[in-house]
C-alpha cells in the first residue's frame, strides 16, 4: 500500500498532475511511476510541486479553517478536523520523464498515460535502462525524494574531457563529491587521471574531525603524486615552480593588468627576456628604468610590487638549474597517476598562478601529443583539471586570449583534457564558457541568478527543478550530461562510506615456501 | 440619440438609493422592538399554522454544556434537484444519504444513486398517499399540500432512511437529523412519533438540528439569533444550551424538546436542537452533540450532520450531468431535439443573457 501514491488526473504531456492520499510523504525531486496496463507502459515522472486539496468546493475553505483552528486554540478549547484522510488530499505535479514501453526501452514522454492511471513508487528495475549510460565513475546512488533507488549514478570517464561542473553554496557538499570523484579515478588505476588544486588542503587530509582524504584512499600509495606548499606528510613533494615556468600568460591569469601595465611588461619581456621579473623585481632605479623603457613610473611601481612578491613566493624557485616541475607533473598525469597540489597557505592569486602554470603545461603537452605523435596520444588517459572557485578564472572580464582557463574550456576536449569548474558562484562565470561543460553537478544552490544561469547551460531541461534545487540537501545532487536521458537526482556517497567500497591493491601473494634458497641446491 | 430621460433607468448601483438603509432600520427595530410571543412556524400541530406561545428571548435559562464523548453516531440527510419543470409536471432527482461515525472516525457513508421521477399532480397524490401509508404505517387522515414535488420526495427519502436506521441501530447510539422533529408541513406528525416510538423502544436517542429555524419571537425576529446574542453577551465563549420548550404545550404537540445551543466556545452560529425524549436527558444528548461540533471547518455543527449533507447534496455538476442523462433519455425515446429544448427551455436564460 505505502508504494500506492494515488490517481493521475492530468494534464498534459508536458506535465502529470496526481491526486495522493493524504498521509502520504511527497517529496519533490521523487521519482514516481504510472502505470498503463492497457499500452504496457510504465511513465516516468519528477516531483516537482506539491500542493494541498481538499473536497470543499469553496476556494477560501482552508483559510477559513485555519482561522477556525486559531480561533479555538486562543480560547483554550482547541478543535480538531475529522477524518482528515476522507476530505483532505494532496496534489502533486510532475515533470514527465519518459516512459518504458511494452518492450522494455525507454522513450522521451510524447504521450500521456491513461487517465486516472495509479501512481506507484518506482522499482530499480524501472530505471534499469540508465545503467548502461551510467558510465564507469560513480558518485553515488540515485535519489528519489529522500530516498535512493538502487542504481549507481555517475558519468562515463571518457566524458571528462567534457568538462565538468560542480555548484553548490558552501557546506552542500562539494568537497565531497570532488573527492569522490577524484577517488573514483584514483579507482582506475590510470585508465583516467586527474589533476586537483587544492587550496584549502581538505582533500587531502579530509578536513577536520572524521573526514577523511584522499590519503586515505586505498589506490592513494599506487596512484596519487602530492605536491604542497607547506609540509604534508611523508610522500608529499614540495611545491615549488621555476621562475621560468611563469609566461606572461599565467601572469595574466592571475592579475588584472591596465594596457599601459601589459605595454611595459611587453617592453621588459623585450629589454631582459626571461630575466625580466628578477631584474625589475630588484631593480632600485624604478624612475630610471621607467625612463629608459619609455613608461610611465607608476606603471612601472605596480609591476615591480607584484615581480617582487612573487619572488618571495615560498612556491617560487629563482634556480634555473631546478627541473621543470610542471613537466614532472605532466609527465606524472600522462602516466595515468593523479595529482593532488596542496595549495593550502597561497594566496588567492598565488593559487591561480600555480594552477595556471601547471594546466598550461598539461594543455600543451596534451596537445603537442595530439599534433606530434597520434599513437601516444591515443594512450593518454583523459585527464580532469580540477579547480576550486573557478569563477575566478572564467569570468566575462577573464576573457584575455592569455588565460589558459578558458582555453582549456573551448579546446580541452580535443586534447583529452577536461575542466572540472568548482564554483559557488556559477552566475559569474562567463556563459559561453559554461555552454561547453556537458556534466553538471548541482547541489544546493540557494540563489536564484544562479540557478538561472545553470538552466541556460544545462544539458537537460532543469527550468521545472528550480525549487527542488533550491531544497537540495547535502549531499544531494542533480546530475545532468548528453548521457542521460533527464536530469538525474542522486545521492552522491558520503566519502567516509565510499571509501569502504572501494576494492585496493591485490597484496602481494605470499613467497613460496623455500623461494629464498633460490634455485641453486 | 438616445432619449435623456431613459438614463436615470441606469445605474451602476446593485441596489437602488435608501432601499438597503430602509431595510435595514427594520430589521434593527425588529430586534430592538420585538413583541412578547414566540411562533413556531412549521406549518404544524395539525393547524398548518404557526405555533404561538408566550416567552420573552431574556427568560429562558442559559445552562452550561459540556463536550461529550459522542459515542456511535448516525447522522441522515436528503439532498435533490429539479431534472425538468415542464409547468404540468417535474422530473424530481433525490435521495437520503447516511453516515455513522464511530471512535472519532466517520466509519461508513452511504450515498446512494439519486432516484428520478416524473411526477405531475395526480401522480403525486396517489405516490403520496402510498409513501406517507408505509412511513405512517397507515393511511394519514389528510395529504399535505405538495407545491414541490421534489421538496416532498427528499423529505419522505430522509423520514424513511431515519426509520431505518433507528431500526438498524445499536441501544445507546444516536441518530441525527437534518431538521426539526416535528417534520414540517411534508412529514405528518404519525412519521416522527413512529419513528421516535421505535427509538425509544431500542433506546437509541434522537436529535434533529436545524440550520435554518423557523423560531421566531415577536414580529418576526429570529429568536435563535436573539439568544445567540444573550448567550456571547452573558457567558462569553462557551457552549450552551437554552430550553425554549418550555410552554406546556410544546409537550402535547412534539417529541421532545426544543433548545437553542450554541455547541462550541468559538462558533458563529447557534442552533436550533430538538432532542427527542429517550433513553438519556437531553442534556446528555446535547453534551454528545458538542463533543461533535469541534470539527474546525464546521465549529458548532455536528460533524456528522455535515458529512451527510454533503454525501447527499446533488450538486451543480451533478445537476447539469443528470439533465444531459435525462435528455439523452428523452432522445431514445423518441423526442426530437426541438422538443428536447422546449421542454427544457426557461425563458429566464434567455432574459438574463
Amino acid at each position: 500500500m505505502s508504494d500506492y501514491k494515488g490517481r493521475i488526473f492530468g494534464k498534459s504531456v508536458l506535465e502529470a498532475t496526481f491526486r495522493s492520499f493524504y498521509g502520504t510523504d511527497l517529496f519533490l525531486g521523487e521519482l514516481l511511476v504510472g502505470e498503463d496496463a492497457e499500452r504496457g507502459r510504465r511513465f516516468l515522472f519528477r516531483v516537482i510541486q506539491v500542493t494541498y486539496g481538499s473536497d470543499s468546493s469553496d476556494p477560501s475553505w482552508s483559510e477559513r479553517t485555519a482561522g477556525a483552528y486559531m480561533a479555538g486554540d486562543a480560547a483554550g478549547t482547541p478543535y480538531s478536523l475529522h477524518d482528515p484522510e476522507q476530505r483532505l488530499y494532496k496534489v502533486a505535479t510532475c515533470q514527465p520523464l519518459g516512459y518504458i514501453d511494452a518492450a522494455g526501452a525507454f522513450r522521451k514522454p510524447k504521450s500521456l498515460p491513461a487517465q486516472f492511471a495509479r501512481v506507484t513508487a518506482p522499482t530499480a528495475e524501472d530505471f534499469a535502462f540508465l545503467r548502461e549510460r551510467m558510465g564507469d565513475v560513480w558518485v553515488g546512488l540515485l535519489r528519489s525524494g529522500e530516498d535512493t533507488i538502487d542504481l549507481e549514478v555517475g558519468i562515463k570517464g571518457e566524458t571528462l574531457t567534457s568538462h565538468v561542473g560542480v555548484f553548490a553554496t558552501t557546506g552542500m557538499g562539494k568537497s565531497n563529491l570532488m573527492k569522490v570523484i577524484a577517488g573514483e579515478i584514483l579507482a582506475s588505476k590510470g585508465r583516467y587521471a586527474c589533476l586537483l588544486f587544492d587550496p584549502h588542503g581538505e582533500y587531502l587530509e579530509g578536513g577536520s574531525g572524521i573526514r577523511r582524504g584522499l590519503r586515505d584512499h586505498p589506490w592513494a600509495a599506487d596512484r596519487l603524486k602530492v605536491y604542497a606548499t607547506r609540509a604534508a606528510g611523508a610522500g608529499a613533494t614540495s611545491l615549488r615552480l621555476a621562475l621560468g615556468e611563469l609566461t606572461l600568460g599565467d601572469l595574466q591569469t592571475a592579475y588584472v593588468w591596465s594596457h599601459a601595465q601589459e605595454d611595459a611588461i611587453y617592453r621588459l619581456v623585450r629589454f631582459f627576456r626571461e630575466e625580466w621579473i628578477v631584474r625589475v623585481g630588484e631593480e632600485q632605479d624604478v624612475a630610471a628604468l621607467a625612463e629608459d623603457l619609455s613608461v610611465a613610473t607608476s606603471t612601472l611601481q605596480v609591476i615591480q610590487r607584484r615581480a617582487q612578491r612573487i619572488l618571495d613566493m615560498p612556491c617560487i624557485s629563482r634556480d634555473t638549474s631546478q627541473p621543470s616541475l610542471s613537466e614532472r607533473i605532466v609527465r606524472e598525469l600522462m602516466d595515468g597517476y593523479s595529482v593532488l597540489v596542496d595549495s593550502s597557505g597561497l594566496s588567492s592569486t598565488e593559487e591561480i598562478l600555480v594552477a595556471s602554470v601547471i594546466t598550461r603545461a598539461v594543455l600543451e603537452a596534451y596537445s603537442d601529443a595530439y599534433l606530434d605523435d597520434r599513437e601516444r596520444f591515443a594512450a593518454l588517459p583523459p585527464t580532469l583539471v580540477a579547480l576550486e572557485e573557478a569563477q575566478r578564472v572564467l569570468g566575462r572580464a577573464m576573457r584575455s586570449e592569455e588565460n589558459v582557463f578558458p582555453r582549456l574550456a573551448r579546446e580541452g576536449r580535443k586534447f583529452k583534457v577536461g575542466l572540472c569548474a568548482v564554483s559557488q558562484q556559477p552566475k559569474l562565470i562567463d556563459d559561453e564558457l559554461l555552454s561547453q561543460f556537458n556534466t553538471f553537478f548541482i547541489l544546493g544552490l540557494a540563489d536564484e541568478k544562479d540557478r538561472h544561469i545553470l538552466r541556460g547551460s544545462s544539458k537537460q531541461d532543469i527550468s521545472d527543478l528550480g525549487p527542488e534545487i533550491q531544497t537540495l540537501m547535502p549531499g544531494e545532487a542533480i546530475v545532468t550530461n548528453l548521457e542521460a536521458p533527464f536530469a538525474l537526482p542522486a545521492q552522491v556517497s558520503l566519502y567516509e562510506d565510499y571509501l569502504k567500497s572501494v576494492a585496493g591493491p591485490s597484496p602481494l601473494p605470499p613467497t613460496p615456501e623455500g623461494a629464498s634458497k633460490g634455485f641453486a641446491e | 440619440m438616445a432619449d435623456p430621460s431613459g438614463a436615470r433607468l441606469l445605474s451602476l448601483d446593485l441596489v437602488g438609493d435608501d432601499q438597503l438603509d430602509d431595510a435595514a432600520s427594520f430589521v434593527v427595530d425588529l430586534l430592538e422592538h420585538p413583541a412578547s410571543q414566540i411562533h413556531v412556524l412549521e406549518g404544524q400541530a395539525r393547524l398548518d399554522e404557526a405555533l404561538v406561545v408566550q416567552g420573552h428571548p431574556d427568560a429562558f435559562e442559559i445552562a452550561p454544556v459540556d463536550a461529550a464523548d459522542p459515542g456511535t453516531v448516525w447522522a441522515v440527510d436528503g439532498g435533490s434537484c429539479v431534472v425538468a419543470d415542464g409547468r404540468s409536471f417535474q422530473v424530481a432527482a433525490y435521495r437520503a444519504a447516511r453516515v455513522r461515525f464511530a471512535h472519532g472516525v466517520t466509519e461508513l457513508v452511504e450515498r446512494p444513486t439519486l432516484t428520478v421521477r416524473a411526477v405531475s399532480p395526480e401522480e403525486m397524490q396517489v405516490l403520496a398517499r402510498a409513501t406517507l401509508t408505509e412511513l405512517c404505517g397507515q393511511e394519514p387522515e389528510r395529504l399535505p399540500e405538495l407545491p414541490r414535488p421534489v421538496d416532498a420526495l427528499r423529505e419522505w427519502a430522509e423520514w424513511a432512511e431515519v426509520a431505518s436506521t433507528v431500526r438498524g441501530a445499536a441501544a445507546g447510539d444516536l441518530v441525527l437529523v437534518d431538521g426539526s422533529l416535528h417534520g414540517g408541513p411534508l412529514v405528518p406528525q404519525a412519521i416522527v412519533r413512529r419513528v421516535h416510538e421505535e427509538a425509544v423502544s431500542r433506546r437509541v436517542s434522537l436529535a434533529g438540528v436545524v440550520k435554518a429555524s423557523t423560531l421566531f419571537w415577536g414580529r418576526n425576529a429570529p429568536l435563535v439569533t436573539l439568544v445567540k446574542r444573550r448567550g456571547d453577551r452573558e457567558l462569553g465563549r462557551a457552549t450552551w444550551a437554552a430550553r425554549i420548550s418550555t410552554d406546556p404545550v410544546f409537550g402535547r404537540l412534539y417529541v421532545g424538546d426544543i433548545f437553542v445551543a450554541h455547541l462550541a466556545p468559538t462558533a458563529s452560529y447557534a442552533f436550533r436542537v430538538d432532542v427527542a425524549s429517550g433513553p438519556v436527558p437531553a442534556a446528555a444528548v446535547l453534551a454528545r452533540l458538542a463533543g461533535l461540533a469541534d470539527d474546525p471547518a464546521f465549529v458548532g455543527y455536528p460533524y456528522p450532520l455535515a458529512r451527510a449533507h454533503q454525501a447527499a447534496r446533488v450538486t451543480g455538476y451533478d445537476v447539469v450531468d443528470v439533465r444531459r442523462a435525462f435528455r439523452d433519455a428523452l432522445g431514445r425515446r423518441g423526442m426530437s431535439q426541438d422538443d428536447v429544448e422546449v421542454l427544457f427551455q426557461d425563458f429566464h436564460e434567455v432574459l438574463n443573457r
